[in-house]
């Protein structure tokens, strides 16, 4: 009987730790997968601010376009966690705030 | 005539205070590792740590401008940025970077602000509150500034043709914070008169700004207008941090190096 | 406005540093100006090493000294100039008499005397004219150091231009440029101390040149300072038409003796006296007695040279000859005059005073003979100054404000501060 209590453990153990071991991994593994899997208003940011070197080879409607885009992110970066929030509002005024400069410009040069 | 004399006495008073030697005079120039170090202290006291040091030169040798103030999202000035303890371990702002993931120079780049405290995580926290400790330095400058082009004023060191020759390759690119953009394509150089008889024209070239900077650092927030001409500055506004001010004299080279900019001779 | 030190031109441009000497247990560093500036232009230290303009504004450290920073970028004990090896600044391991070459405290003898230094340099009213000195090639400040100065296209040089002066009694500045420029360069000035880009933008008067502003940021400790008036307004011409009467109110007691008229025209345009002699007096002419000369000081009763008036007794000494207080008071007030009062007014605080000294005497003194002396004054002088008070009295003397000691006695002037 004590053989078979012995055998029982160690099989317990044999099966529990690699468990305990991967969990944490599993756990990292969701982490990375939240990384790799953008939200919805991420990607669209990604899209909408990835054309900012490309700004003076844009044309007018493409800008407006793109000022009207950073516009409908605004309230939904505003509903983000404070860090969030913080750091993709100041982006996104940075990258609206360069097509409507490059906007007026092309404007002005067409007076 | 008693009135008066008492406004005389009150305004010659005045006029020699010390408060108003903070002009006319000739002020404490940094030594050469200190140009460019910014000091934060928005909530660091209140946690009872010493304010964060930041020393622009090490950072900029391995990043454009561009990637810690636009994709990142640092502000241009300290404090502005609000930065919490809480923002670094969720990996925003400094913890952009300093996550304990990513590597930079063959190293590990340490984790800020992480969570567990333990006795030795306490010398790590020093390695940014450092303000009136004596913390030692991981990098040296003098060792890294030896095989650099020179230059006068600022860190001494003449950060453009460095990055021209190759000699520093600072990065455009974080993973998971920046995105991924055609290359950007350049903007022409253009001249602008100096306004006092005598002083060199200038040759404003955006290739140079723009390989740090790329156009949303500077525009709209620091250089509003569209067309050239249209925002009137003069060196007086630029002396006091705004348009060309707010990087040249902090951190960019600083403003008593006349001929970085003033460069083209005086047209007959 | 409290009576400013003049300096001797030895210690003229003494700058004394203690952000941290003292809490190292060394004496504070005293430097010269004189001994540097003989042998670098200002640009040198204040641009291109980065010293700033102020005592202890810099922030020099030891540390910073053997890390090749401010006084260690030269003194690294490796820089040779004129042949001469300079010694290591703060260095460890030199022997630690070193340390005393400048943490002197102006304790140890210098190794360069100013006397035999300077003895053929042209001079100025406050010392060493450094700028004759320079135009003259008996000086050769460098401007370059080699591994720290850069070479730089060089800026145009600017104009001369001239300031109006806000007063009529000083002439026109004219500033020159190029005079600046061979020590400065332009970084030294612009565009920290001066600004502004357009000229009358800045506006600043001689107070704030004495505060250490603007032009006051050399021309107070180092460079030639502020009170040689003529160093920057140059022909005072304007000064010659001086012609205003200063009428200065009669001493207090109102004896008879009317109000003094001053004529800045007869010392300024006939004696021709530089302004300064009487408002910032110079060393070399007279020791400084205040703020402004009194005319004992040139007045005196027994006049010496260099001073040339034989107008004696402007200063009360009715043994004089020529320029007797009437000479100068309104000659109608005169006519006031009681010689009997002013007899008893002014014998009166003098015998008192022997009866002070009597009496001290005896307090003090142990020879029989001296004391018997001072017991007969006592005796005497009492039995006088009773008779005298009575007179007075009887005779309205009353009514005339009582004789103080320092109405015709010049107070001596302060010694000199022996703290920095």
């Amino acid at each position: 009987m004590t053989r078979a209590k012995v055998l029982a453990a160690v099989a317990l153990i044999f099966i529990g730790v690699p468990w305990a071991v991967a969990v944490p991994a599993v756990q990292q593994e969701d982490d990375k997968q939240e990384t790799q899997k953008p939200e919805a208003w991420q990607q669209e940011f990604d899209q909408v601010c990835s054309k900012t070197t490309d700004a003076m080879s844009l044309t007018v409607d493409e800008l407006k376009s793109l000022v009207q885009r950073c516009d409908a992110l605004e309230p939904r970066i505003e509903k983000l966690d404070e860090s969030r929030r913080k750091v993709y509002s100041r982006r996104l005024k940075q990258c609206r705030g360069l097509y409507a400069y490059v906007l007026e410009s092309k404007n002005n040069e067409k007076k | 005539m008693h009135r008066k004399s008492w406004l005389t006495v009150v305004l010659i008073v005045v006029s020699c205070s010390p408060l108003v030697a903070q002009v006319g005079g000739k002020k404490r120039r940094p030594l050469p590792y200190e140009f460019g170090s910014v000091t934060i202290s928005t909530y660091s006291q209140r946690a009872s740590m010493a304010p964060v040091v930041f020393e622009h030169w090490l950072h900029r040798s391995m990043f454009t401008c561009r990637v810690c103030h636009v994709d990142v999202g640092f502000a241009m000035k300290p404090g502005a940025s609000n930065i919490k303890a809480a923002d670094n371990q969720k990996g925003y702002f400094c913890g952009a970077c300093h996550n304990g993931r990513m590597v930079a120079n063959g190293r590990t780049v340490f984790a800020a602000c992480k969570k567990l405290v333990k006795e030795e995580d306490a010398a790590r926290c020093d390695r940014c509150h450092s303000l009136g400790k004596q913390v030692p330095v991981e990098y040296d400058f003098n060792q890294f500034a030896k095989s650099l082009p020179k230059e006068r004023f600022g860190n001494g060191i003449d950060w453009q043709q460095s990055e021209e020759l190759g000699l520093i390759q600072p990065s455009d690119f974080v993973p998971g914070l920046s995105i991924k953009r055609k290359n950007l394509r350049v903007e022409n150089d253009f001249s602008l008169n100096s306004k006092v008889a005598g002083m060199p024209d200038i040759i404003f070239s955006h290739r140079k700004h723009t390989v740090w900077n790329g156009c949303e650092l500077c525009h709209p927030e620091i250089f509003v207008g569209v067309k050239k001409g249209s925002t009137k500055y003069s060196m007086a506004t630029i002396f006091e941090g705004n348009s060309c001010g707010a990087c040249h004299n902090t951190v960019a080279f600083p403003l008593t190096d006349c001929q970085r900019c003033h460069t083209r001779p005086v047209q007959p | 406005m409290a009576q400013a030190q003049v300096t001797a031109p030895a210690d003229f441009g003494k700058v004394v540093l203690d952000s941290y000497s003292s809490k190292a247990g060394l004496g504070p560093v005293t430097f010269d100006h004189w001994l540097h500036r003989s042998k670098f232009t200002c640009r040198v230290c204040h641009v291109d090493v980065g010293f700033a303009m102020k005592a202890k504004a810099s922030g020099i450290q030891a540390k910073t000294n053997r890390e090749g920073f401010h006084c260690g970028a030269c003194h690294d004990g490796k820089k040779k100039f004129n042949g001469v090896v300079t010694f290591a600044a703060c260095s460890e391991a030199a022997p630690n008499k070193e340390c005393a070459r400048c943490h002197s405290a102006q304790k140890e003898a210098r190794r360069y005397d100013y006397a035999t230094f300077t003895a053929k340099f042209p001079r100025s009213s406050y010392g060493v004219d450094w700028e004759e000195t320079e135009a003259e090639g008996l000086i050769k400040p460098v401007d370059f150091l080699e591994g720290l100065s850069l070479k730089k296209p060089q800026l145009k040089k600017q104009e001369d231009f001239s300031m109006k002066s806000k007063v009529a009694w000083v002439s026109d500045i004219t500033f020159s440029h190029k005079k600046h420029t061979i020590w400065n360069g332009c970084e030294l000035c612009h565009p920290e101390i001066f600004a502004a880009t357009k000229r009358g933008v800045l506006r600043y008067s001689m107070f704030n040149i004495k505060a250490g502003q603007y032009c006051g940021a050399c021309h107070g400790k180092v460079a030639f300072p502020v009170e040689s008036c003529g160093g920057c307004h140059k022909n005072n011409k304007g000064s010659q038409q001086l012609t205003d009467t200063i009428v200065l109110p009669g001493p207090q007691r109102a004896s008879g003796f009317g109000p003094v008229k001053f004529m800045h025209k007869t010392h300024v345009a006939d004696r021709e006296i530089k302004c300064e002699v009487c408002h910032h007096p110079q060393r070399v002419v007279l020791p400084r007695t205040g703020q402004e000369q009194l005319c004992g000081s040139c007045h005196t009763r027994n006049p010496e040279l260099p001073v040339k008036t034989n107008l004696q007794g402007a200063y009360h000494n009715p043994g004089a000859t020529k320029g007797v207080c009437i000479d100068c008071h309104k000659k109608a007030n005169a006519e006031n005059f009681n010689n009997d009062v002013e007899f008893a007014r002014m014998l009166l605080p003098h015998q008192t005073q022997t009866i002070d000294i009597a009496r001290a005497q005896l307090v003090y003194g142990k020879d029989p003979e001296m004391r018997e002396v001072a017991q007969q004054l006592i005796r005497d002088r009492q039995a006088e100054v009773d008779q005298l008070q009575r007179w007075l009295k009887e005779h309205d003397g009353d009514t005339w404000a009582p004789v103080k000691c320092h109405d015709c006695h010049q107070k001596p002037p302060a010694p000199a501060s022996k703290t920095q």
